[in-house]
């Protein structure tokens, strides 16, 4: 090949490129502090901003972050994963009414990792708000002080929240409004200015998660807007002192499987309203109240392997509902160790 | 430009070791027609890969795609915490290690298909270490273990593949799987078809299309999986499964303990015809609001020794069927359950 030849089919090349950049989108986008929204996201010439990016990102593409700086908030409507690796700050800011990250297409399947997201003076919306999708993973991401829900889903979505942070922000920390599944594995839901996980309906499952501090309930699934269930293992939850820790509401069938955390300085430790829960292996320690809270015809707590100590009252069971123990767990120190309880056997 | 070529060529006949090094580098700004240095890095796993000596390290320097790459020697690929390193996956597999007696290790790498059909393929090595890896979205497996040797992984998640999180093929290998994530996988979190020992602490195996995790036997072999402190929920068939078979002489054996497993399209079962055997025991386990059974044994081959196990909400709690046997020692609590007891035999503490 001589030279002449070689410059021209790489010329040949160079424009397919360019052509195919212009009007194509690409499966690997990028952005930098030193991008600029002109570009085409590419690794030599990265975009500004994550809302330039995703429109020249492939549908189940990425979008990476190169450096740290802000990246402004973004609404999704394709599945694409924002990735931001550690050692890398990927600010998002959001003042008045705005989210985060707004994802708003039904069966997309979207991740986020590894960004911050913060609520500014006047902040009125959620850090990330799912309206629809099939699947949002949140990963080791930063979700503060937002006027509205740290994360906030609102459909039937399957939302995996992992090695997060998800602090101060006012109406909750996390909610699921509709019959989705959530799962919240080694995160930190605190001090948020309402009740830490809430769910309405739908499927939640907590393990090796803080719960620490929030202003109203540590987590609540209560059932308003149909069946719900709850499996939380592993966790802390601790310091809801102007609610519970954990709470089982059932305005429709609701169902806990609670096992092997602590729960501590709350008003109550665990509520139990009309639902079922089973309540195995934990520590109820120093609620100022009572440890576990039966309340209610139809509501029925077992209670097995528990250690349950300091609190006003051990085992509280009120207004028709059952507390059943197979004789297992250890109940002393508190004011009054049990109310009332109903002898089990094993199998 | 003929004469670069040759010289080339030469270079390589004459070995990797003419220029090879212990340590390679990859990264955006690179060329594979570089030595792979720190000074001259290349662009790809593949070109880096060529030359690093068997043993050797291929570093990467700064984020962006690497390309898929089939590993025949020794070779460790690491990017650090803070470096997005990706593979896009067209086609075929995204990493491929088939080298007699090579060891692996592959750490903080993204693999992702579009179109690919297995994330990380061990087709033929001795070991394969795996930390910090997502593995996504392929038409059949994120990770598929084929070759006998010990492979662990840590740290890591296998999601939305079409086929299994992990398939485990291979005779004579053993798998330890510390905090990762199998999730949303078209199939199963886990499956063992082969004489594999298998063990998954601290995991969360979730919203698969099939089971958990099973181990599912088609001869004579004898597989043992343990599992502790993880949490099956949603998946839509059975959470945890050894199935022995039908084949004399096939062992399952499953341990779980202290594990979370519930809304499940089944807990725990233990499978085996008579001839086969299914040794099951469950200790200490969350089995709740399961759409079938909690913990069962079904066949002449298949029984569960269930301890401490809270079992509530399910259809039957503790389910002898087709001559399974559950033993307990009396210290289940199994209530709640459309049929608490559907069949135990009681068994003696000391």
């Amino acid at each position: 090949m001589n030279m002449t030849a070689a410059l021209s089919v790489t010329a040949a090349i160079a424009a397919i490129v360019i052509c195919t950049d212009a009007t194509a989108t690409a499966q690997r986008t990028f952005v930098a502090s030193y991008g600029s929204d002109a570009n085409a996201c590419s690794r030599a010439l990265p975009c500004r901003s994550f809302g330039a990016a995703i429109t020249q990102t492939s549908p189940n593409g990425e979008i990476i972050v190169i450096d740290s700086a802000g990246y402004g908030s973004v609404t999704v409507t394709k599945s694409v994963s924002i990735i931001a690796p550690a050692g890398i700050y990927a600010g998002i800011s959001v003042g008045g009414g705005a989210n985060g990250v707004t994802v708003n297409s039904a069966g997309v399947h979207v991740r986020l990792r590894g960004l911050a997201i913060n609520g500014t003076s006047g902040s009125s919306g959620s850090g990330v708000e799912v309206v629809q999708a099939a699947s949002v993973g949140i990963e080791d991401c930063t979700i503060t002080n937002l006027g509205q829900y740290g994360i906030e889903s609102d459909a039937a979505t399957d939302v995996t929240v992992e090695r997060t942070t998800v602090h101060g922000n006012q109406a909750g920390g996390i909610v699921q409004m509709g019959a989705g599944r959530l799962t919240v594995t080694g995160s930190r839901i605190t001090g948020n200015a309402n009740t830490g996980v809430q769910a309405y309906a739908g499927k939640v499952t907590i393990v090796h998660s803080l719960i620490a501090a929030n202003a109203v309930h540590g987590v609540e699934v209560d059932g308003t807007s149909g069946s719900v269930w709850l499996a939380i293992s592993a966790s802390t939850v601790t310091g809801h002192s102007g609610g519970s820790g954990i709470g089982v509401a059932a305005t429709s069938p609701a169902y806990a499987d609670i096992a092997n955390n602590t729960i501590a300085g709350s008003g109550n430790g665990i509520v139990v309203g009309g639902s079922k829960a089973d309540i195995a292996g934990n520590q109820v320690v120093y609620n100022v109240l009572r440890g576990v809270y039966a309340v209610g015809a139809g509501a029925l707590a077992r209670v097995t392997g528990n250690g349950v100590f300091g609190n006003a009252t051990g085992f509280d069971p009120v207004g028709g509902a059952t507390v059943n123990t197979p004789g297992d767990n250890y109940v002393r120190d508190n004011g009054t160790n049990a109310t009332g309880s109903t002898p089990d056997s094993l199998l | 430009m003929s004469r670069v070529l040759i010289a080339l060529a030469l270079a390589y006949a004459l070995g990797d070791g003419a220029f090879a090094a212990q340590r390679t580098f990859v990264a955006s700004t690179g060329d594979d027609a570089h030595a792979c240095s720190l000074a001259a890095p290349c662009r790809g796993f593949a070109a880096a890969i060529l030359k690093t000596d068997p043993a050797g390290e291929v570093i990467v320097l700064d984020s962006a795609g690497y390309g898929a790459a089939v590993i025949t020697r020794s070779v460790s690929i690491i990017a650090p915490p803070g470096v997005y390193a990706g593979i896009s996956v067209f086609v075929g597999s995204g990493i491929t290690i088939n080298g007699s007696g090579i060891d692996i290790v592959l750490r903080g790498l993204a693999i992702n298909g579009v179109g690919g059909t297995e994330g990380i393929e061990f087709q033929t090595g001795a070991t394969l270490m795996i930390e910090r890896c997502v593995v996504s979205n392929f038409t059949n497996n994120g990770l598929r273990l084929d070759s006998g040797g010990a492979v662990s992984v840590a740290d890591s998640a296998f999601v939305s593949n079409g086929g299994d999180g992990i398939s485990v093929s291979a005779p004579s290998l053993t798998v330890q799987i510390e905090r990762t994530r199998m999730e949303a996988n078209t199939a199963n979190g886990m499956r063992i078809q082969a004489a594999a020992n298998v063990t998954v602490v601290d995991s969360v195996i979730a919203r698969n299309g099939g089971g958990g995790i099973n181990i599912f036997l088609g001869g004579a072999l004898t597989a043992k999986l343990a599992i502790d402190r993880s949490t099956f929920v949603d998946n839509a068939f059975t959470a945890v499964i050894a199935n022995a078979g039908s084949s004399a002489g096939a062992i399952a054996r499953l341990d779980v303990t202290r594990s979370t497993i519930a809304r499940n399209g089944a807990g725990i079962l233990a499978l085996a015809s008579a001839g086969a055997t299914a040794q099951v025991s469950a200790t200490n386990n969350e089995v709740t609001d399961n759409t079938g059974n909690g913990i069962a044994a079904n066949g002449g081959g298949a029984s569960v020794r269930a301890s401490g196990n809270k079992v509530m909400r399910n259809t039957g709690g503790l389910v002898q069927q087709s001559s399974g046997v559950v033993y307990t020692p009396t210290t289940n609590y199994v209530r709640d359950n459309t049929t608490n007891d559907g069949g135990h035999t009681t068994d003696a503490r000391i």
